[in-house]
């Protein structure tokens, strides 16, 4: 199955915000959504820069209750207002034109829940939602076990 | 027992006796770093180190070596140029306020000791301590600010400052012993020359390199090996080469960090687990080295040490946020919550011991920061706090997270 005709059978909703949004905008966006556990940071254009968690998100703004952070996490705390400070730039996404086969890995590999899939200009055009993909998984093993 | 076999038993002992020595004390209401100072100690050649045969000052020098190679990776790959910019003018300004009044008070108070008891003078122990004084504990400052939950301009600038000032610690070091270590001017120049930007050639060349490879390999379970790996070998290359060993780890982190945005996850997550582990090593090594005789002999430079590098702090901080265009609230208080210094000096103190010109007064720096270190963790999360309150900036102290 190629991914295009995955996301065409299960259309997945995504979040997406604007780079110079501040963390506490990224934040409410992602709640309004409480399913969803990956950000996508978008230009102007659509296309996708950057990806942020919601463990990344919920990580900094509730800093004040981690009793021992890194120097590292102290100074994304101290310096990281806006999205674009904390976001991923380098993150697993699928093309349209792959297998599903071929591109679950890089899911299961990293710490994401939805793999974004983006078309040749890497725009945003939808996601791989891992819980429907192990829904689809469950439901074709109890129809083998069933049938 | 042949040595292979003693060293394994001695990073067993030392990182096992040293938790159990930190649990204790902290069970019993006393700073971790007591305890485990007096698990070295008490593992130290004249008790029961002795006993056992265990020669600690034979693994010092590679123990130390590689630890603060992996704390100088991590400090180094803590910022990148971006983060920096955005710290804004008041955090750098501290930062180098701090540190300058830290290093010329304890400078002028070593040598004034020096001339009042007499004796051989010398630069080096003055200048050894200035370049030690520099750094601050950031989990101090942090606990604190955790324990009560504050939050204000003066606790940001806090946490920007100490996050920072490990740094700036790490290279006033590796510059002091660069010109130590040459002989004339001339010589010291082109010595001073090579080990600094050797260091930061290599560790830009380590950088790349290992950018490179988390580029082409996406297994988390290779992230440990590769970045562990590189940290060593960068390391082991720059001890080869004689530039400095602490630069060039640095260098490492900060450019694989530059080279790689991803990295933040994949080349530091996995060995930041290794921080704790590392200063547990740090203080037990250092408290297998205490020498109570020595102690006694030197205890007024203990206290001539921790007074001068009080004041300096405290004045290089307010006259730093006021020429950067602090408010007065920082001005007057951020001094205070810089106070507390414990692992990265240890670390370092015991690096000396490995410095050819530092050797004849290595003990002496290690017994003299051990010192400091338990009379700053007694008073430093207090005058954190003093700071902090006088500022109203502290929220309720930590009982239940959320209502």
């Amino acid at each position: 199955m190629k991914v295009a005709d995955w996301i065409a059978e299960h259309p997945a909703r995504v979040v997406r915000v604007a780079p110079d949004a501040t963390v506490e905008q990224a934040a409410d966006q992602m709640l309004s959504q409480p399913c969803l556990r990956d950000l996508y940071v978008v230009d102007h254009s659509g296309r996708v820069v950057g990806h942020v968690s919601y463990r990344k998100l919920a990580k900094l703004l509730l800093a004040r209750y981690h009793p021992r952070p890194t120097r590292r996490q102290i100074l994304e705390r101290v310096t990281g207002e806006r999205v674009s400070h904390i976001m991923d730039m380098h993150f697993p996404c699928a093309r349209t034109s792959e297998d599903l086969d071929d591109v679950l890995h890089r899911l299961l590999d990293h710490d994401m829940e939805d793999m974004p899939v983006v078309d040749e200009a890497a725009c945003l055009i939808g996601a791989i939602n891992l819980s429907a993909l192990l829904r689809a998984q469950r439901e074709s093993t109890s129809a083998s076990d069933g049938g | 027992m042949d040595s292979l076999v003693t060293g394994s038993l001695m990073l067993g002992l030392l990182t096992l006796g040293g938790l159990l020595g930190g649990v204790s004390a902290e069970r019993l209401g006393l700073p971790r770093v007591a305890g485990y100072v007096m698990a070295g100690v008490l593992l130290s050649p004249s008790l029961l180190g002795g006993v056992l045969g265990l020669n600690v000052g034979e693994w010092t020098g590679e123990f130390t070596s590689s630890a603060l190679a992996i704390i100088a990776y991590l400090i180094g790959g803590s910022l990148n140029p971006a983060q920096l910019r955005r710290l804004g003018r008041v955090i750098l300004g501290v930062v180098l306020g701090e540190t300058a009044g830290a290093m010329m008070a304890v400078a002028l108070a070593m040598i004034a000791m020096q001339w009042l008891l007499g004796g051989e003078f010398s630069l080096l122990l003055p200048f050894a301590l200035a370049a030690l004084a520099c750094t601050t504990e950031p989990a101090a400052t942090v606990a604190v600010v955790h324990q009560y939950r504050a939050s204000g301009p003066l606790t940001t600038t806090l946490l920007g400052v100490v996050a920072l000032d490990d740094a700036v610690g790490i290279i006033v070091f590796s510059i002091v012993a660069a010109f130590a270590g040459g002989d004339g001017v001339v010589d010291t120049f082109f010595a001073f020359t090579r080990e600094i930007f050797g260091a930061v050639a290599l560790g830009w060349l380590g950088g790349r390199a290992m950018a490179l490879s988390f580029a082409r390999q996406s297994r988390t379970e290779l992230d440990l090996p590769l970045t562990l790996g590189m940290i060593l070998l960068i390391n082991g290359l720059a001890q080869f080469l004689e530039v400095s060993a602490l630069l060039a780890c640095m260098g490492l982190g900060f450019f694989v960090r530059l080279s790689l945005p991803m990295g933040t996850r994949k080349a530091f997550r996995p060995v930041e687990y290794l921080e704790e582990t590392v200063f547990v090593l740090f203080f037990t090594l250092a408290g297998a080295h205490f020498e109570l005789s020595l102690l006694i002999q030197f205890m007024p430079l203990v206290l001539v040490y921790y007074l001068a590098r009080t004041i300096g702090k405290l004045l290089g901080a307010r006259i730093g946020a006021g020429l950067a265009g602090g408010s007065v609230t920082v001005r007057r208080n951020v001094g205070w919550g810089l106070i507390p210094q414990a692992g990265v000096a240890v670390g370092l103190s015991l690096a000396l011991a490995d410095q050819p010109a530092f050797s004849e007064i290595a003990v002496a720096v290690v017994n003299i920061i051990i010192g400091s270190t338990l009379l700053y963790e007694l008073t430093g999360p207090l005058l954190t706090r003093f700071a902090l309150a006088r500022a109203g900036e502290l929220g309720k102290k930590r009982g239940r997270a959320m209502r």
